[in-house]
């Protein structure tokens, strides 16, 4: 077995802290669960889509196992509540959720199908909503929690109404969170994206017939930084913010556009 | 009499005109705001549909509103996309062209019914379905008409418990609500701002009003506000919300 090369100080530096990371196979959800088993913590990689892959992969890198595959369809609560009894038998509870699952919808308004907004919305908020209601009592008891969201921009443009709810719904929820339960020490922090250098914004290009080079050349040069966010770079953020001793770092919204939004 | 008398008697003239025979749909007509504005445009000659839905309804307040103008009111149950159509082409198919939309929601019984406390996944389900799922259906049934038209403009609410975005919106949001609140209200920012987006490039505006604790202790900050978005001057504060602490 292979042993991952990681610095002194950030050795096992999140040891003992469960993690549920959700949208877990995508470009950011990958790297983030990797990242934090990376740092000791025991990941729990939630998706629609079968995550036995990586958690394998993950696994291989360590003596010890640090993840676990539960897959599972968010917008259903059943499935939820089952994920979470699962969680619980094995390992008590979470103390890291990652809100990270979205799916895209499409259409414009008012053109966009009642099924489509329904399908969308369930898994982009109250998707998210489930897992935090469930994460939150074991928190509270362990008066310790880190709940994280990956959200996005209000002036995006061109986004369909059940993805921005959902979105707009997790920099609401935070905040509230954040000030309810701060004397529980669960703390958030929403990380907004406008793009991020995903192998599915490549999908996307090539399905739409754009060419993936330009199109990703296009899109860093719209940043100001003249490139995209990366998603190791997310998870990086995750995990400083995680790490955060001060308690008034909490509720944040951190706006990672490469000044796309506001210069 | 004195210039400062005769200027208030004619502001009063134009703003009487201005809303004279417009046609409005209100949703979540017996919450305290939809009485509140009901009665507001009622008494400027607004001709309304009121909609509720079957968990809320209360007719009593109807007949006091037809001796103003006139007044339809229609029941839908949540949730159900074809009750809300019907009840949307029955005013319709009444009046005519739609010029106002007003969706609000029974915030009150929101606080009343739901505890700060409650972690419960059901009361998420209720809570979600009445409140932003019953507003898209409400939007997709009338901004359609609208954007037929050529013009419309919708005023939406949720509540300072929630994220109402950026600019005049930006602010600390208050604890005067339970957690599903809070998500519930959000999400309407987010969802109306996508919608604002979309709609506002044909000629239907889209603005909301972000209620606080305490908005019940001065119903005419509601009014003016409502007067704001339905008058046409916040016609460039594309998807904004005021937040009514």
């Amino acid at each position: 077995m292979k042993k991952k090369n990681v610095s002194y100080e950030e050795k096992e530096s999140l040891k003992g802290k469960v993690t549920l990371v959700t949208g877990a196979t995508g470009g950011i959800g990958s790297a983030i669960c990797k990242r934090f088993a990376e740092l000791g913590s025991f990941v729990y990689i939630c998706d629609i889509k079968s995550t036995v892959e990586l958690a394998n992969y993950i696994n291989e890198q360590y003596e010890e196992p640090r993840s676990m595959s539960v897959p599972c369809d968010i917008s259903s609560k059943v499935k939820v509540k089952d994920m979470y009894q699962k969680i619980s038998k094995e390992k008590e509870g979470v103390d890291i959720l990652i809100n990270n699952a979205a799916v895209h919808g499409k259409g414009d308004f008012p053109e966009i199908s009642y099924d489509e907004f329904l399908k969308t919305i369930k898994i982009d908020l109250s998707g998210a909503m489930y897992c935090t209601l469930m994460a939150i009592p074991y928190m509270k008891k362990n008066r310790w929690g880190r709940i994280l969201f990956t959200g996005a921009p209000l002036s995006s443009s061109g986004i369909p109404c059940p993805y921005l709810a959902g979105k707009s719904g997790f920099i609401g929820l935070a905040k509230y969170i954040s000030k309810k339960y701060k004397e529980y020490d669960i703390r958030t922090f929403t990380l907004v994206l406008r793009h991020c250098d995903t192998p599915m914004i490549r999908r996307v290009m090539k399905a739409r017939g754009v060419d993936v080079e330009k199109g990703i050349e296009e899109l860093n040069k719209k940043s100001r930084t003249g490139k995209m966010i990366t998603p190791k770079e997310v998870a990086e953020i995750y995990v400083y913010f995680s790490l955060a001793k001060s308690p008034k770092i909490n509720g944040l919204t951190l706006l990672s556009d490469g000044g796309i939004t506001y210069l | 009499m004195e210039e400062s008398h005769i200027f208030k008697k004619r502001w009063k003239i134009i703003k009487d005109q201005f809303y004279k025979g417009q046609n409005c749909i209100i949703f979540g007509a017996n919450s305290f705001v939809g009485k509140t504005i009901s009665k507001f445009l009622a008494q400027k000659n607004v001709n309304l549909g009121l909609i509720d839905l079957d968990s809320h309804k209360n007719s009593g307040d109807v007949d006091n509103l037809k001796k103003y103008n006139e007044v339809i009111y229609k029941i839908v149950k949540s949730g159900n996309k074809d009750n809300i159509i019907d009840a949307v082409e029955g005013i319709y198919s009444y009046f005519g062209d739609i010029n106002y939309l007003i969706c609000s929601y029974y915030i009150d019984d929101v606080k009343r019914n739901i505890k700060p406390e409650d972690l419960s996944l059901e009361t998420w389900d209720y809570l979600f379905q009445d409140w932003i799922v019953n507003y898209f259906l409400v939007l997709k049934a009338v901004v359609p008409l609208m954007i037929q038209a050529e013009s419309g403009r919708v005023v939406f609410f949720n509540t300072t418990n929630g994220y109402t975005g950026e600019g005049e919106g930006e602010g600390d949001i208050t604890l005067n609500g339970s957690i599903h609140e809070s998500a519930c209200s959000s999400g309407i920012t987010g969802m109306m701002t996508s919608i604002a987006a979309d709609i506002i490039p044909q000629g239907v505006s889209v603005n909301g009003i972000a209620l606080g604790p305490n908005y019940k202790n001065d119903p005419k900050r509601i009014i003016w506000t409502v007067n704001l978005w339905l008058s046409g001057l916040g016609e460039y504060s594309c998807g904004q919300i005021l937040r009514l602490y």
